[in-house]
């Protein structure tokens, strides 16, 4: 739902052009074409009330409510290792089963599902990844389906179009920029020009094993427990917040959702992963949060056996841990939960 | 008994098809029921990243390491099969000019080994890739 203007029509009513109109209103041309547009967030009363004088009108004449259809999606948010690179080893015919699990669970719910994967991956291998695994989507028929992957230790999300910086800069991780340097030199690679929190220090061109050894040789001459306030970015490069350091996963799947929010009509979230600790914690702090906060209702899906937390949880879905299919199971399972209702919309 | 390296220009679009896949493992029984191993090696230009991560999804898919090595025109490298890890060994400047003119002999013997006997290395089209091979045993 939107408010939209209907100045275009109201000038072309009263026979004004609107650089005649700028100047009776007292404003720029640019700014009164932004309104004209809609390319605004705020008016000031003031400036409505010229319009209104001068055109001889009413506010309503001019400012209109509109239900605008956004696009209707469910965000499934993956960790690489634990469910996308399971789903692959399983080989072709498994990836085709959780394709066609894909392709029945849209076909029955009507919205379209979008995959952000989180990997800890270099930047390089993440782009890798997104590429090759958006090409064997399109190719059976799901061009939309991989959004996004998130390089989780580069603080880096990548998409179709472009990839943007995502999390964190910390402000006594700056201090130490120059060792920090050092150390990355080091190890033969280079830091990007954002130094970000410890978790996403941006480095590029060292493995992901060596990368623990450097986090290892950084973490000895910050002291990370002491990190107490984060800079927050969201996946367009803008800074959006300050909050205590959290736990890195679960941040951008909140920070995402958040985002995904705004633009689309989501009726739940689905987090995979096959860990009880990092992987679980992406669903058990997000859960409470994003309901009371968003009003969406979280589920985590594991392919493999994940303990007994999921035995007293009935949002935690599980796959047969003996069967390589896990994935397609899950999805399948929270398919047949699905409810439809008569307005469209789907609940689980 | 036959060791085939059959070569292949580089193209994610037609090989990260799971369908093509599919045919392709059925096809590659029959030729491996003969007694027959086969290979597949990518050449062009992508980079050693990708071909790594390539490499490491198409055995997946198929579910053998039936690829082992890329080669990268754009580096001048060999990348090795490691998982989505990337391994790559720079080619001589003599390999380097050969591959240029698609002749992968000496960087295929160099890997492979020139004792090994019965390797028949083939540069094959794209197109049917996954059928193709059936070409081999003659059907």
């Amino acid at each position: 739902m939107a408010i939209v203007t209907n100045l275009e029509e109201l000038m072309k009513e009263k026979g004004y052009t609107l650089v005649e109109l700028a100047k009776e209103v007292g404003i720029s041309t640019v700014n009164l074409s932004n309104i004209k547009n809609g390319n605004i967030s705020a008016i000031r009363f003031s400036t409505l009330d010229e319009i209104c004088k001068v055109l001889e009108c009413e506010p309503g004449d001019i400012l209109k409510y509109k239900e605008i259809n956004k696009k209707k999606v469910i965000p499934l948010f993956l960790d690489y290792s634990g469910t996308t690179d399971l789903l692959l080893k399983g080989g072709a015919e498994n990836v085709k089963k959780f394709f066609d699990s894909i392709i029945a669970m849209q076909s029955k719910s009507n919205y379209e599902i979008q995959i952000t994967m989180i990997t800890g991956s270099s930047f390089e291998s993440a782009k890798s990844k997104y590429k090759l695994l958006n090409v064997l989507a399109e190719n059976y028929g799901l061009p939309n389906l991989f959004d996004g992957v998130v390089a989780e230790y580069c603080g880096f999300i990548i998409r179709k179009d472009k990839s943007s910086r995502l999390l964190t800069l910390d402000t006594r991780i700056l201090e130490k920029r120059a060792e920090i340097e050092d150390i990355a030199e080091q190890y033969g690679g280079k830091i990007s020009p954002e130094v970000t929190s410890i978790y996403n220090i941006s480095f590029h061109e060292i493995s992901r094993t060596r990368l623990a050894e450097v986090s290892e040789q950084i973490e000895k001459i910050i002291d990370c427990q002491d990190i107490e306030t984060v800079t927050y970015y969201d996946a367009y490069g803008k800074e959006c917040d300050v909050k205590p350091k959290k736990h890195s996963k679960s941040e951008v799947v909140y920070m995402l959702t958040k985002k995904l929010k705004e633009k689309y009509d989501i009726p739940f979230v689905i987090i995979g992963g096959d860990s009880q600790d990092e992987d679980l914690k992406m669903y058990t702090i997000n859960k409470q949060r994003m309901k009371e906060e968003m009003g969406l209702k979280t589920v985590f899906i594991a392919p493999t056996n994940i303990g007994e937390i999921a035995n007293n949880d009935e949002d935690i879905i599980i796959g047969n841990w003996e069967n390589s299919d896990g994935i397609a199971q899950c999805i399948e399972t929270l398919s047949k939960r699905i409810k439809v209702r008569e307005d469209g919309g789907i609940e689980l | 008994m036959k060791r085939y390296i059959l070569m292949f220009e580089y193209d994610s679009k037609k090989f990260m098809d799971v369908n093509k896949v599919i045919v392709f493992k059925r096809n590659l029984e029959k030729i491996e029921e003969k007694g027959n191993y086969v290979n597949m090696v990518f050449y062009g230009d992508a980079t050693n990243e990708e071909f790594a991560t390539f490499m490491s999804y198409f055995n997946s898919l198929v579910g053998e390491k039936i690829c082992h090595l890329s080669i990268s025109f754009k580096t001048k490298e060999l990348v090795i099969e490691n998982g989505i890890n990337n391994k790559s060994i720079k080619l001589s400047a003599k390999n380097a000019k050969e591959i240029k003119n698609k002749r992968f002999d000496n960087v295929i013997n160099e890997y492979y080994g020139k004792d090994e006997e019965n390797i028949e290395i083939k540069i094959l089209p794209t197109k049917d890739w996954e059928s193709i091979i059936l070409d081999l045993i003659g059907e």
